[in-house]
């Protein structure tokens, strides 16, 4: 009995062996080398830009968010619905391919990306050619899907909230004294580490720190690459007013006038004290606060408190929705400092305008944001008003 | 005399329902991937109930990916509570009792622990959000969490081992519905693996890209089409409905070779799906020929006999049948991928936005690809399944007698 039942086993064993070989053989053929993921194919190019700029978005705000699936079609209606943009179709043909080739001559490929001569760096982050691969291969794998090759926000898994497009050299995260537009290393970097909650943008908080470095590093690559091609797209449009004697010479002096401003980016900007209160003061801190929330107009746009689903246009023509200030969940964290560079300078391109207050008001209207999504901290008269139901859209 | 029906209706029931659960979770796993939506929630593990509580705050229209993922997520524990079911279910009613208790005191204590391990990954993925707060703040003395919880693992590991033992060893007895109740324990491990690989290339996406999807996709397909033979090992074919020997030595290896090609051709088109390798694109079409090429020789040697005619005819008619529509899906799939054309004609085939059409289709060719993997396997376990003569109950008793259906090991 024994022997029969080694036997059998010892033949269930031999099976299965054969069996999980077999699997295990044709497994790793998905991670020995049939797959490629060192980096772009060296023949790729950047495709010549074909979506709208938009130099002003229309009017009437929008109701609703775009399906990602049909954001081609949603972009291409801006027009009927008063934007002004500049189409790149419209350019002619032969300076469409002039432009490409400066482009490729300056920016390279997205494989072996380069910078035009003089932009080597950007504070301490090297913007050498072998930071740039390094980050190009990196940014293939992990940012590509959502960001898009040339960084514009519409890559094939880009959902709602829309990722970024870097190409406007336009960003909403920014420390900097120079509010031009252009984030610190400091502020890349801790988007990439620590994600954007409540958006598919996922922490990469486990990457090391020269990998994070790369990625930076590549993402300014593609901000200077796409706003130039950007700003010679507009220059050249046949309706421009403005004259390009050369396409290449002009694409050098956009990019080191990019490159000025984010090292003038680069200086932080003066650091928010926030008073610590408690009790009674703090109550009345947050009372204040919230006199000042509705005296600067806050609630036409995050209206009910953002309770109610509302859409504004963004610089890049898609609707964003409105902050839902009764959410403890901010896209940029709610710390004081942050709450009150966001009150002082506004977030440009969401066109969230900055207020005009001194800097005791500004400490006010942070302890009212901060109050905002746990009732149990606001006062008694504020709390019955915050909590007024919202007439909301349905998401 | 009586024939004992070795595997209850129960059993059976609950086997075919797990099937189409798992159909359910295949289709919103491969629309998933089609529609580029893996990572649309960055964040797991997440509650099973996640989508009843939030699903409110969530737009079809803007969310498509985060919903679809989300309810690929839900249905996977659907299919992990039916697994275990299946498992306690079918271990219950072993006749030996001994064989009884090891197997479901095993399945119960993985159960346990795998509970226990999952738990200990969402203190984990809290860990991560403070942790994330934290990072968005500025402050990096947050501690990083555990990836991996080591002790609740190994445990969980060592549980899931002694499940495949009693699984293995419950192989080499005689007892009636011996390969059902091995197969339902060992697909319970399989089903917990999967989930974990899901959950794990959300997780480790960071380091890994897309490999993990990889895996998970491929271990999907071997998972459903080792589930699609609990019910049919656990029917009882009547005699007429089991091929003559000399039949079985004519179709036999055939059968396996149909597998194998299938199976090969199978992760040439996840490599396909999830990465630009000009060699897996290739590999994919060259192999397609092989695989119709030994379907179309299978087919002809089965009907060229009453008795295959009469036993696999079936499967075979609507295996080939399969083969016309997947050659066709796979056409559109590739010219929908690759071919240039329109306004993304100038972006790279993996860069292309999805259209609706194109991901439907893709995942059509996906799901079809994947019945046939099924098939294939349960024609293979028809051509080598052999039943011994019925036996009475008081013979049945005897374990070292019983042998009412027994399966030679593939």
């Amino acid at each position: 009995m024994i022997s029969r039942f080694a036997k059998q086993c010892g033949g269930v064993t031999i099976r299965a062996t054969e069996l999980c070989l077999a699997f295990v053989l044709c497994a790793s053929a998905v991670g020995c080398g049939v797959s490629s993921d060192d980096g772009y194919d060296p023949h790729l190019r950047y495709a010549n830009r074909s979506d709208p700029i938009v130099i002003s978005v229309p009017a009437n705000q929008p109701t609703t968010a775009p399906d990602p699936l049909k954001l081609d079609e949603f972009l291409s209606a801006l027009p009927s619905l008063g934007a002004k943009v500049v189409l790149p179709a419209e350019l002619p043909l032969a300076q469409r391919d002039q432009l490409k080739q400066s482009l490729d001559a300056l920016f390279g490929t997205p494989a072996v990306p380069i910078l035009p001569e003089g932009i080597a760096a950007v504070g301490t982050l090297s913007l050498d050619a072998e930071m740039l691969a390094k980050g190009s291969a990196s940014y293939r794998i992990r940012c590509s899907s959502c960001h898009g090759m040339a960084g514009d926000g519409k890559g094939v898994s880009a959902g709602f909230p829309f990722p970024r497009d870097f190409r406007s050299g336009q960003f909403k995260r920014i420390t900097g004294v120079a509010q031009n537009g252009k984030p610190r290393i400091a502020d890349m970097k801790r988007v990439i580490r620590g994600g954007i909650p409540g958006t598919s943008m996922p922490l990469f908080d486990l990457l090391p720190e020269d990998n994070v470095d790369a990625l930076a590093a590549y993402v300014i690559h593609l901000s200077i690459r796409g706003e130039v091609e950007a700003t010679l797209i507009r220059r050249l449009h046949p309706d421009s007013e403005e004259d390009v004697a050369d396409i290449t010479t002009t694409a050098r002096v956009i990019a080191a006038k990019s490159h000025r401003q984010w090292l003038e980016a680069q200086l932080p900007d003066a650091t928010h004290s926030q008073p610590v209160l408690e009790g009674g003061m703090l109550a009345q801190s947050v009372r204040q606060g919230h006199v000042l929330f509705k005296a600067n107009a806050c609630l036409s746009c995050h209206e009910a408190y953002g309770k109610t689903t509302t859409y504004r246009y963004d610089a890049w023509g898609l609707p964003n929705k409105v902050q839902n200030l009764t959410q403890p969940e901010y896209h940029w964290g709610r710390e004081p400092a942050d709450l009150a560079r966001h009150l002082r300078h506004g977030i440009k391109p969401a066109n969230m305008p900055a207020v005009q207050m001194k800097e005791s008001d500004i400490a006010d209207l942070v302890n009212f944001l901060r109050a905002l999504p746990f009732p149990a901290q606001l006062p008694a008269d504020v709390r019955s008003e915050v909590e007024r139901p919202a007439t909301g859209r349905s998401p | 005399m009586n024939s004992i029906r070795p595997i209850a209706w129960p059993v059976r029931s609950l086997a075919l329902l797990t099937v189409l659960a798992t159909v359910v979770l295949l289709t919103l796993g491969a629309l998933t991937t089609s529609f580029r939506a893996g990572m649309a929630d960055p964040v797991w593990p997440t509650e099973p109930w996640f989508l009843v509580v939030n699903g409110h705050k969530y737009n079809l229209e803007q969310h498509r990916g985060f919903l679809l993922e989300h309810t690929h997520r839900a249905a996977g524990f659907s299919v992990g509570i039916l697994a275990s079911l299946l498992a306690v279910s079918a271990w219950s009613a072993g006749p030996n009792i001994n064989s009884r208790l090891f197997g479901l005191v095993s399945i119960v204590a993985l159960l346990a622990v795998y509970g226990g391990f999952h738990r200990e990954m969402h203190v984990a993925s809290d860990g991560r959000i403070a942790r994330q707060i934290a990072l968005q703040e500025g402050r990096i003395d947050v501690p990083q969490p555990e990836v991996f919880p080591l002790e609740s693992g190994i445990a969980t590991a060592v549980c899931a081992a002694l499940v495949l033992l009693a699984s293995g060893a419950h192989l080499a007895t005689n007892q009636p519905g011996k390969w059902v109740r091995a197969l339902a324990g060992i697909l319970l491990v399989c089903v917990m693996l999967q989930g974990l690989l899901g959950g794990y290339r959300v997780y480790l996406d960071q380091l890994l890209g897309p490999e993990l999807s990889q895996v998970h996709g491929t271990f999907a397909q071997v998972v459903f089409a080792t589930m699609c033979c609990v019910p049919v090992l656990a029917a009882v074919p009547s005699p007429e409905r089991q091929l003559p020997e000399c039949e079985r030595s004519r179709l036999g290896w055939l059968s396996l070779a149909l597998v194998a090609a299938v199976f090969v051709q199978l992760v040439w088109g996840v490599i396909v799906r999830h990465t630009a390798s000009p060699l897996a694109q290739r590999l994919h079409m060259l192999t397609a020929f092989a695989v119709v090429g030994i379907g179309v020789w299978l087919a002809a040697r089965a009907f060229s006999s009453p008795a295959g005619r009469r036993v696999l005819g079936f499967n075979i008619g609507h295996l080939l049948l399969m083969f016309v529509f997947q050659l066709v899906l796979g056409v559109e799939a590739y010219l929908g991928k690759f071919a240039a054309f329109g306004p993304q004609g100038d972006v790279s085939p993996m860069a292309r936005r999805v259209t609706e059409e194109a991901g439907v289709i893709r995942t059509l060719h996906v799901l079809i690809g994947t019945a046939i993997l099924a098939s294939s396997v349960v024609l293979a376990v028809r051509v080598w399944r052999r039943a011994a003569p019925n036996r009475s109950i008081s013979e049945s008793h005897s374990l070292e007698r019983i042998d009412e259906y027994e399966t030679v090991a593939v």
